[in-house]
């Protein structure tokens, strides 16, 4: 009967697979895997990493409502996990890996609906995941993982970022996640040693610990300044996780449709003379009036995030009446989506992609702004208007915080190709509008046939006029309005001589098309500066431009910057970004101090440059002398280094007797030897154990080296007489061949 | 590729985190998220410092060996080491050990020095140098771990240690007459008595002075005239031996003095030691343990270390030999030629030699040395 009682029980519903898996599940789940972690500091510490994590990306994530669950439960979670670290809470491990299924199964669910942004599903499943493991943390290893998942987190919330904002994050994380990594050493540590962590993690040396902590910090940070500073930058938008404020379309009214609004919502009035705003740049209108003044703020407009350094299209002119540009067609074309991406047909070549992501960041015209031409819209609305010149317009003008993106497609042109493509006499009726110009001056006319007749391509036509003005005039945003009645590009070419970008592209234009080159009048954005910390071009205010682009044959619109300071052909000669950040860096912050000062600094910095090249003797020296001292090191410590380590090794021992820091007798030379034989040896996997004697390690080993070399030990360490000289020479011998030996039965 | 994988495995922590600043700085330059590249040049940071850190931590500290008590073979020795920082910064947070688990120094302060005890296992006896001491540190944050290997001077003595021998086994092994007589003056002839003295640890309660302990408080023996004659005679043939037989000589001889000083006897030990025939005589046990830890073969052959035993035995005495190695004829024409009595208990192979596992009983006490050979 007891046999029986205590026979064990076969349960047979164990033996299918399903089962048989659920109860080896439940089994792991069951087992205790891992100590319990009792330092309270580290929790709280760990606790606080993660939290900023979920704090950051929630903020990223305007403030989800399950955001403010995921932050209401992990400290309750962290807290449940420190009360329960010693209890075995294998039913609290199974529903938590129910609900990371769930989780799961909700990630896929709504990265279905939503492909154009897969970055929002995946945050929400990072933050539930978190959550959920942060109600099983007993062991050090667990909250370790925490750690990283936090550090995941504030990485996430730096993908979605798009200001200076997230820096405030970083600033918590960094010294709170460092010293939880502090923590976990010290609790480690005291595992090693059979301390208690308790012992070593207290509350009390708590602030100890974080100025511990702020001290590494420092080092830290000039490390990561010098990796940050000299890390590779390489342009491209490879990951298409193109954002779109997809949400915004459901809350903003169509109060356009497609006319032109200004970013305060209004329509253009022909009545009311134009003005230069600070946040409001009059060109951007269905016409733009050349006699209008004023200056524009510095405030930041728009952020981008681009593949390639371009200028932003906003819209295109072609009639001109010599005072004012406007659009000779004013139909437009509607274009409609579902969703995201709104394909826009493309007219010419187009083989380089240019991938951008605009962040509104402040109210603007309802222009949607882009390197021409566009291709791919990820636009949060459903419609958006299209003029013949392809300038796009949106529904309602971009409010703050709207995120679009757009691929846009260029031609992929070298100069000297677009040399070869002669100019043509005639040109085809949709490019007639192009060559429209008033009755212009017959000096005008003059000029600029001595500029270009000597070129037989429109394209070196075109360069010639930009260069003619970029280097004769003057830019200057301070100008009078020109005279009732005068034909401005005369009264600029000839009278004035200066302008700024409105005159430039005016002339550059009516120019181009006295020369028989198709031309319009563009205007939009410069590319803006790039923020290295953000990744993401900022736009100012004034930094609306206007330029010209020509049309040439095969080719398609090439732009043109006839404003002087400005680049010549902005399409081709793209400004060399460094791949390394340092210079980006130098350029960012010239944005932000001025050119004074930079001056400035930039003579200082001239100056000990100069001094610095003065002194190269003493820096080739210096680098001669570093190489040498690590040849001679290595040569010290390598087994390969053959003579020259032979030779190294002597001259160390010679330099260590004259700085009376070697062997000063025999007898130390000796003890050193062995020393010596005792660290080749371990390098090579034969570590002599404490309780080996010298006698029976090198029995073991069967060497005769090693046999020699111990003889010489023992001889040296329990004689009461006088060494020979000849006894450390044999010692010696021993070592440089034990040295030499790869092959010997040691080292196999 | 099995050491590539074992360092891998080591730095688990450090890959996992330069896999992730790697992953980083790749979505930064495809995404063109500048806060990524900073995310990862401050994970690079991270790294860079504790590399650097760890290293530091453990630059030009200075390790001596302060205390190193002998133990017995089988136990741990407890090494007392001081740590020295010569530089003027404060260290912190790194383990010392000599093999075993390791010790934790939360901190040395600028140009200051502590002192940590470690052990060793010492499972065999010898005179060892203090092992290589392991400094190990991965401070600030657990990464890039790095050890640095001290060797202190100093020696770190291991006492042989026999199997326990009870009070029969002195009965057969030691010289009987040698005993009878200790027996005798212990029944209190008063002409023999040398001095009295402090009570030293394993001598025999029987001689405390109980009248004079009282009056002074402190345990009290009285030392007899005669001990030195009543002595064990122990030779140790160590000669060419080495190995098994030697460390089996060698515990026996342990387990002899052991007893014998237990009992009050006074032992001398005769042995060869660097080239010489030494002996130690007196009736404290290390000084026969330090000899006894100390032996290993030597150029000398047993019959000189026999005949040197047998010139300095007190004539009529005993010599209980543990032979390692082979006797010799020199050696035994001394002996005969004193007519000194000898025991021998033979461990090595080879002619005259008898079976390693010989039994203490089965010694033949007073037995003239030529007998027990013509015997065998």
């Amino acid at each position: 009967m007891t046999e029986h009682r205590n026979a064990p029980v076969v349960d047979n519903r164990r033996n299918a697979p399903v089962v048989a898996i659920f109860y080896n599940w439940l089994e792991f789940l069951k087992r205790q895997h891992h100590p319990a972690e009792n330092s309270l500091p580290f929790r709280i510490v760990t606790a606080l990493c993660v939290g900023i994590g979920i704090v950051a990306t929630c903020h990223q994530l305007e403030w989800p409502a399950y955001g403010f669950l995921t932050m209401l439960l992990t400290p309750v979670g962290f807290l449940v996990s420190y009360r329960l670290r010693h209890t075995n809470t294998w039913l609290v491990k199974a529903l938590l890996s129910v609900g990371m299924v769930a989780a799961l199964v909700q990630f896929f669910a709504h990265l279905a609906t939503s492909t154009y942004d897969p970055r929002l599903p995946l945050a929400e499943l990072l933050l539930w995941l978190q959550t959920l493991h942060s109600f099983d943390l007993p062991a050090r290893r667990d909250l370790n993982y925490s750690l990283l998942v936090g550090l995941i987190l504030v990485s996430l919330a730096a993908v979605l970022s798009t200001g200076m904002g997230y820096v405030f994050y970083l600033l918590l994380f960094c010294p709170t996640a460092l010293l939880a990594l502090h923590y976990s050493y010290l609790s480690k540590l005291g595992e090693v040693s059979l301390r208690a962590p308790e012992q070593l993690v207290r509350v009390s040396q708590l602030p100890a610990a974080g100025l511990r902590t702020a001290t590494s910090s420092l080092g830290l940070l000039a490390c990561a300044l010098l990796i940050f500073l000299f890390m590779p930058r390489y342009e491209g938008l490879r990951l298409r996780a193109l954002p779109v404020s997809w949400d915004i379309q459901f809350g903003l009214p169509k109060t356009s449709q497609g006319e032109i609004l200004n970013s305060n919502g209004e329509r253009y009035d022909p009545l009311r003379p134009q003005l230069l705003q600070q946040d409001n740049y009059a060109g951007f209108n269905p016409v733009v009036q050349l006699n209008a003044r004023g200056a524009l703020s510095e405030d930041v407009v728009m952020s981008v995030r681009s593949s390639d350094w371009t200028y932003y299209h906003a819209l295109a002119f072609d009639r001109y009446d010599g005072v004012t540009w406007s659009l000779s067609d004013t139909e437009l074309q509607t274009l409609t989506v579902e969703a995201p991406p709104l394909l826009i047909p493309l007219e010419g070549r187009g083989d380089r992609q240019i991938v951008q992501i605009f962040t509104i960041e402040r109210q603007m015209p309802n222009l949607i702004f882009g390197a021409f031409q566009p291709y791919q819209l990820f636009f949060p609305s459903t419609e958006i208007y299209a003029d013949h010149q392809l300038s796009l317009r949106s529904p309602f003008p971009l409010e703050k915080g709207m995120t679009y993106s757009l691929i846009s497609l260029a031609p992929r042109v070298a100069a000297y190709r677009m040399k070869k493509i002669s100019s043509r006499k005639t040109h085809p009726a949709p490019l007639q509008p192009f060559l429209q110009r008033p009755a212009l001056s017959p000096r005008l006319k003059k000029l600029v046939h001595e500029l270009t007749d000597k070129y037989p391509s429109d394209y070196e036509k075109a360069s010639a006029l930009c260069l003619y003005l970029q280097q004769n005039f003057r830019y200057t945003l301070e100008i009078p309005p020109f005279p009732e009645g005068s034909e401005m590009v005369d009264y600029f070419l000839f009278e004035q001589k200066s302008g700024y970008c409105e005159q430039f592209a005016t002339a550059m234009t009516v120019m181009c098309r006295e020369a028989g080159i198709p031309a319009r009048y563009v205007n939009g954005y410069l590319p803006g500066t790039y923020n290295p910390f953000t990744g993401s071009y900022e736009v100012k205010s004034n930094e609306a431009h206007a330029w010209t682009e020509i049309f040439i044959r095969t080719v398609g619109w090439v732009s043109f910057d006839a404003s002087p300071g400005f680049v010549a052909n902005p399409d081709l000669e793209q400004p060399v970004r460094s791949h390394f950040l340092l210079s980006t860096l130098l350029e960012y912050m010239k944005s932000k101090i001025g050119d004074e000062r930079l001056r400035a600094i930039e003579g200082f910095t001239g100056q000990a440059g100069r001094a610095v090249q003065r002194a190269w003797p003493l820096w080739v020296t210096l680098a001669l002398l570093a190489a040498a001292a690590a040849l001679f090191r290595w040569a010290l410590k390598s087994r390969r280094a053959g003579a020259l380590g032979r030779t190294a090794r002597k001259a160390s021992r010679l330099m260590a007797r004259a700085l009376g820091r070697g062997p000063k007798n025999a007898r130390e030379e000796v003890l050193q030897a062995y020393r010596e034989m005792e660290d080749v040896l371990a390098s090579r996997g034969r570590l002599r154990e404490p309780h080996v004697t010298p006698r029976h390690f090198a029995r073991n080993l069967s060497d005769a080296r090693v046999e020699k070399l111990t003889q010489g030990f023992e001889i040296a360490r329990y004689s009461d007489q006088p060494l020979p000289e000849s006894l450390a020479r044999t010692c010696n011998e021993a070592l440089e061949a034990l040295r030499q030996e790869g092959s010997s039965p040691i080292h196999n | 590729m099995r050491r590539l994988l074992k360092s891998i495995l080591a730095h688990t922590d450090e890959l996992v985190l330069a896999f992730i600043a790697f992953f980083l700085f790749f979505v930064a330059t495809n995404t063109q998220t500048g806060w990524l590249f900073v995310v990862s040049a401050l994970i690079g940071g991270v790294l860079a410092t504790n590399w650097l850190s760890s290293r530091a931590t453990l630059k030009g500290l200075r390790v001596r060996a302060l205390d190193t008590s002998p133990v017995f073979a089988g136990q741990q020795a407890r090494l007392r080491l001081e740590l020295e920082n010569p530089s003027g910064s404060e260290r912190r947070f790194l383990t010392v050990s000599a093999g075993q688990r390791p010790v934790l120094v939360s901190s040395i302060p600028a140009r200051g020095r502590v002192q940590v005890e470690v052990e060793v296992d010492c499972p065999r006896r010898g005179a060892f140098p203090v092992p290589p001491i392991s400094l190990y540190s991965a401070t600030p944050f657990g990464m890039f771990g790095v050890t640095r290997i001290h060797h202190p001077e100093g020696e770190l003595l291991v006492y042989p240690r026999g199997p326990h021998l009870d009070h029969s086994a002195l009965m057969q092994s030691a010289p009987r007459r040698a005993y009878h007589q200790r027996t005798h003056n212990r029944s209190g002839s008063s002409y023999d008595l040398r001095r009295i003295r402090p009570y030293e640890p394993g001598e025999d309660i029987r001689a405390v002075h109980w009248p004079l302990t009282a009056r002074t408080g402190q345990l009290m023996v009285r030392e007899h005239q005669e001990t030195s004659s009543r002595r064990l005679n122990l030779v140790v043939l160590n000669g060419s031996a080495s190995g098994e037989p030697l460390e089996l000589a060698i515990a026996a001889a342990a387990s002899l003095v052991e007893l014998a000083l237990r009992e009050g006897l006074a032992v001398r030990l005769v042995a060869a030691y660097q080239g010489q025939v030494v002996e130690r005589t007196g009736n404290r046990p290390h000084v026969h343990y330090e000899l006894l830890a100390r032996l290993g073969a030597e150029p000398l052959e047993g019959s000189a270390i026999l005949r040197q035993a047998a010139e300095k035995a007190e004539p009529q005495g005993t010599l209980l030999v543990l032979a390692a190695s082979p006797l010799g004829q020199e050696g035994w024409d001394a002996a005969r030629r004193r007519r000194i009595g000898a025991s021998v208990l033979a461990f090595h192979s080879g002619p005259h030699a008898v079976p390693v596992t010989v039994k203490l009983t089965r010694l033949q006490p007073d037995s003239d040395l030529a007998e027990v050979l013509a015997a065998r």
